[in-house]
């Protein structure tokens, strides 16, 4: 009976403290230095909104599990192993000196891959824990970046704005650094097979490219596997285009070319998707609502506000904003001089039937003017999110009114 | 003289036997429904990072993409490297428990089974044949 390796059981750990061989057929992709002051809140927000899936979470529980598979097994071909070489010794059978090869190259499989995978698990949890806090921290900062409008004056908006994107984007520094530290953590192990007996044959490079699905599904077929099992694809999601004249790659050498979806400048032209502020409806300067444009390459100092259209709920769509598109251009001024006037927005339907309040009694003149307040921010979230963030149908702003700071 | 040139075999039947039925245990009640439920968890694509530009985050898209396929080529290659390897060896037991005793002329007959039986073996560890060019 052979005892467990404690070696091998402490790397599968994590918890060995002694010199490791370093592994050199590690994939080592191309790393696209990220420009991320090309990116504005509503950019870096939409980059990591959608983290913290628990199906990726239950991915690296699985890795785990699967290096613990692979480890017991490991542990119990080995014992068997040697009860087996006792009663079948490949010293006096051809047989088993033939057998044996192959069933020790399966055990040292089992044990690289428990290992490789054990690995892999911690490295993304660390990294899912690593997009879970960033996730969080720049939902905070996108909400100040809602309120902007209505928590400060507006001399003050350009400063939050830039104070709050310079922020995000020191947490999107931190968390590359982070990710890249981890990433060293996911291990591929080599393709299980016997290279004696298997001289000449193809093995695939390090670096080849994931399967498509198509590919995979049949590869599992092939294997006899389940093509179920690896047929559930993640969503494909376009990342958000940079801010209009910035270089969104840090730098453009020869390393990259051939690299795929390496981001490309947004030229600085009417059209483009520039940065922008909400100022919701109700605002002391700007009541009927608006969008306020931040300074930057094509718009100038900015410091204009765009209102929203009083009778077309549409947006313009991305073709409809920029410096030489904007009615609005001229300043704060003037733009709050428009939506002074008094502009019905809204249809309030009326409602042949209903309950009375349970809690108190609310006027009809109050619930009314809830109701048409409601409509309006649904009506300038719709309108508000298709101009800013064009690139995706469901990133809304979340404004809140609140008064005016002193 | 003829004594000399017959091969000796050492071979503990029953406890090959034995080992033979623990292999076959493992293997399906352990290691293939683990592999499963281990597969169920893993493969679902890569589900972080989807709208990363670049950056230390896509590449370690990339070279995640790469370790759930390996984890799928692995697992299921030593799921059934482990069935054939269990089947071989049942295959010997079959051969030499079928002689009333180990003879020159019965031996020929183990060593072509097991030979049969581990070239199976080591087709399941090739790759198999391009798909074709679908990459994504």
């Amino acid at each position: 009976m052979t005892t467990p390796d404690s070696a091998l059981h402490q790397r599968v750990k994590g918890t060995f403290v002694g010199p490791v061989a370093p592994r050199l057929d590690q994939p080592r992709p191309a790393v696209v230095p990220i420009n991320w002051h090309a990116y504005d809140i509503p950019r870096l927000y939409d980059i990591v909104r959608r983290e913290d899936d628990e199906i990726a979470w239950q991915q690296a529980r699985g890795f785990e599990n699967l290096a613990q598979l692979l480890l017991s097994h490991h542990d119990s071909l080995r014992c068997q192993r040697d009860s087996l070489s006792d009663a079948w010794s490949p010293d006096t059978s051809p047989a088993a000196a033939r057998f044996f090869p192959l069933l020790d190259e399966l055990i040292r499989s089992m044990a690289e891959d428990a290992i490789a995978h054990a690995s892999t698990s911690r490295g993304m949890h660390a990294i899912l824990t690593a997009l879970k806090t960033l996730k969080e921290q720049i939902g905070q900062l996108k909400r100040e970046w809602d309120r902007i409008t209505t928590d400060w004056v507006p001399e003050w908006w350009d400063h939050a704005a830039e104070d709050v994107n310079r922020r995000a984007r020191e947490l999107f520094q931190k968390m590359d650094a982070t990710v890249g530290d981890y990433r060293q953590q996911l291990v591929i192990p080599s393709l299980y097979t016997d290279p004696d007996r298997a001289a000449g044959m193809a093995i695939p490079e390090p670096h080849s490219a994931p399967m498509s699905l198509a590919r995979r599904r049949s590869h599992a077929q092939a294997a006899g596997g389940d093509p179920a099992i690896a047929a559930v694809p993640a969503e494909p999601t376009v990342p958000p285009p940079p801010t209009p004249g910035h270089d969104p790659v840090l730098r453009r050498g020869p390393e990259l070319q051939g690299v795929a979806n390496v981001p490309q400048p947004v030229l600085a032209a009417p059209g483009a998707p520039i940065s922008l502020l909400p100022v919701p409806p109700g605002n002391i300067h700007l009541p009927g609502g608006g969008a306020y444009v931040l300074p930057g390459p094509g718009i100038g100092r900015g410091s204009w506000v765009y209102p929203m259209p009083p009778s077309t709920p549409a947006p313009p769509g991305p073709g409809g904003v920029g410096p030489a598109a904007s009615p609005a251009a001229g300043g704060l001024g003037r733009a709050g001089g428009d939506a002074a006037r008094p502009v019905k927005r809204i249809m309030v339907w009326q409602i042949a039937c209903g309950v009375p309040p349970v809690i108190g009694e609310a006027s009809p003149a109050d619930a009314l003017a809830d109701e048409q307040l409601r409509l309006a921010s649904e009506s300038f979230a719709d309108w508000f999110s298709d101009l800013a963030t064009p690139w995706t149908d469901d990133l809304k702003v979340e404004p809140t009114r609140t008064e005016p700071r002193p | 003289m003829w004594m000399e040139q017959t091969p000796r075999v050492d071979l503990d039947l029953g406890g090959l036997r034995m080992i033979a039925e623990a292999l076959r245990a493992d293997v399906e009640l352990g290691l293939k429904p683990g592999a499963s439920r281990a597969e169920r968890e893993i493969q679902h694509g890569i589900r972080f990072g989807s709208a990363a530009p670049g950056g230390q985050l896509a590449a370690a898209r990339d070279v995640f993409a790469v370790a759930l396929e390996r984890a799928h080529e692995n697992i299921t290659r030593q799921v059934r490297g482990a069935q054939i390897l269990t089947a071989a060896l049942e295959a010997v037991l079959a051969n030499y428990a079928q002689a009333d005793q180990v003879a020159a002329g019965r031996m020929a007959d183990v060593q072509r089974t097991l030979s049969e039986a581990i070239s199976a073996a080591e087709a399941v560890t090739q790759p198999p044949p391009p798909a074709g060019g679908d990459q994504p």
